[in-house]
């Protein structure tokens, strides 16, 4: 028996300065599923990423977004991630004065309900010299997913975005991560959406669905990711 | 709330080596080797103290310190009655080599006196003496503030000075004066965010001896019809090093920042530079945090306060 739809996307068309970004997005997650998103650069992913967060500067057009029954058109970023939505940022901008042991406490204000007070870290040794620096100031491309991760670990989302979590990450720790995702976040409560360009993820991960996203459409979509991988390899993104 | 960041202050001030409320001394209490009077008291007892007056004082401070002290020095001013007016007038003194904390607390225990308090402050650092100046003010809505400190750095002397106004008056008039003999270091740092206050500060370092290092930051922040005017100079008269750094934040568009930072070099050995900026909070930033969970006002008061530190 299929799970509840967790996120329902519907006929989303999303345009910035009158260009239209996303056309007609259609798209189902439900509790418990993994969902990968692959596509050219420019197709609209991480715009897509964006808009379910509720970051602007983005206009919906047209369409719905429902996450558990709420229309997350009406709603704030922050309320969304109350309602336990997050985003892995591809390129989190630099905080100045602002360093992860100024927020960490208040995100245990914010989110009382699920916030346990710690969480073990696989980067624990690469966070600690970071923890009282400006956050992502002067962070290279591994520290600043590091940051990102940590704080991910601290709010503990039912719904994860995670936007090309492999730039920056050497080979090791992107296999650290994936192992560490996988324990996190696939369980039946909890779902991902994942946008990424490396097979490494796609086989450690086991997507439920595997999307292609072309033009700010989703093209095609798969349960087998191997066969969707194989074609990427042989043709491009013109196979679809 | 404001008023329970006021309480703590109150509670820490009868414990200052320096209490002084409204026109009275409430508590002095001098370590060995360390000299604190009225500076009213040391004027007269003291010939070579009246060349740092212009006249004799009637209030304020005067610490001389003589040998190593082992913990910060405090100094807590404050006002708890209606429409008084201080005039003070301090000095501090600290002899070759020694290192000293201060730490000064300058409030209204209200926030609705519509005092004013004026200070006239010398602090002579004597060779090789090192002082790290800790300066906060917390006041009321309708209160007129006029600090107005110079520091004079002998030769490889240090100074770090930290002027803060957690809460703002209604009118504030900063005059920061440091000069730097040979080999002395300053930093000067000016942190104050306005509300509904009209705000002009003018600031001066002047590097008098051959490879003194000074640096000036200035980190403002407006709203609700705040006006600031913040004019900084730098001026080299000998081969040495200056860095000018000024920033300026609007949070609503009733209220205006004013900068002018000023390079004056003297010298052709010396190198003088400057940054200067005045922006509103950044949206990426914004965005940023509110995804975390921040509401809006949350962001922008993390946002705010992360902009006002320097460290």
């Amino acid at each position: 028996m299929k799970q509840a739809e967790f996120l329902k996307i519907k006929n989303l068309t999303v345009t910035l300065q009158e260009k239209a970004i996303l056309k007609g997005v259609n798209l189902i997650i439900r509790k418990g599923e993994t969902h990968a998103l692959l596509g050219p650069n420019g197709s609209g992913k991480s715009t897509l990423a964006q808009v379910i967060m509720g970051l602007p500067p983005y206009r919906i057009k047209n369409g719905s977004l429902i996450f558990e029954g709420h229309n997350l058109t009406k709603l704030s970023p922050e309320t969304r991630a109350k309602l336990g939505i997050q985003l892995i940022f591809q390129n989190p901008p630099p905080l100045n004065g602002i360093s992860l042991s100024t927020l960490l406490p208040y995100f245990q204000n914010l989110h009382k309900d699920n916030f346990v007070s710690f969480q073990p870290f696989i980067f624990e040794k690469e966070i600690q010299p970071l923890l009282d620096r400006d956050l992502n100031k002067g962070f290279s491309g591994g520290e600043k997913k590091i940051a990102e991760l940590y704080q991910i670990v601290q709010l503990q989302p039912r719904f994860l975005i995670i936007d090309e979590i492999d730039s920056g990450l050497d080979l090791e720790k992107l296999n650290k991560v994936i192992v560490f995702l996988k324990k996190q976040f696939l369980a039946p409560d909890k779902s991902l959406l994942i946008i990424t360009h490396r097979e490494e993820i796609l086989r450690y991960l086991q997507p439920t669905t595997t999307h292609i996203m072309k033009d700010g459409q989703l093209v095609f979509s798969s349960p087998n990711w191997k066969k969707i991988w194989q074609q990427i390899q042989k043709y491009g993104y013109k196979a679809y | 709330m404001v008023t329970k960041r006021i309480k703590p202050i109150i509670k820490e001030a009868p414990q200052s080596n320096f209490f002084y409320l409204n026109h009275s001394l409430e508590n002095l209490f001098a370590p060995p080797g360390i000299e604190i009077l009225l500076s009213k008291q040391a004027y007269q007892k003291y010939s070579w103290v009246r060349q740092y007056f212009s006249k004799e004082p009637q209030e304020g401070y005067f610490i001389w310190v003589k040998k190593q002290p082992l913990l910060p020095l405090t100094t807590c001013i404050g006002i708890s009655q209606n429409k008084i007016s201080q005039h003070l007038g301090n000095l501090l003194v600290v002899e070759p080599n020694l290192e000293v904390y201060s730490n000064v607390t300058c409030n209204a225990f209200e926030l609705d006196l519509c005092a004013s308090h004026e200070a006239q402050g010398k602090i002579i650092l004597k060779r090789g003496a090192s002082l790290v100046y800790e300066h906060l003010h917390y006041w009321g809505k309708g209160d007129y503030v006029e600090p107005n400190y110079e520091f004079y750095l002998a030769q490889g002397a240090r100074l770090v000075y930290k002027y803060q106004v957690l809460n703002p008056p209604k009118t504030l008039k900063i005059k920061t004066k440091a000069e730097l003999a040979q080999e002395a270091q300053a930093e000067l740092k000016t942190v104050v965010k306005g509300h509904h206050s009209n705000i002009n500060i003018d600031e001066e370092m002047i590097l008098k001896g051959t490879k003194a290092q000074g640096s000036l930051f200035l980190r403002l922040a407006a709203e609700a019809q705040t006006f600031i005017e913040g004019l900084s100079h730098l001026r080299a008269e000998a081969e040495s090093k200056g860095h000018l750094d000024c920033r300026g934040l609007i949070l609503d568009s009733t209220s205006t920042i004013q900068l002018v930072p000023a390079l004056i070099n003297k010298d052709k050995k010396a190198l003088l530079t400057h940054e200067a900026s005045i922006g509103r909070v950044n949206e990426e930033e914004l965005n940023y945090l509110r995804a975390r969970g921040f509401s809006l006002e949350e962001a922008v008061n993390l946002i705010v306060n992360g902009f006002l530190q320097v460290t």
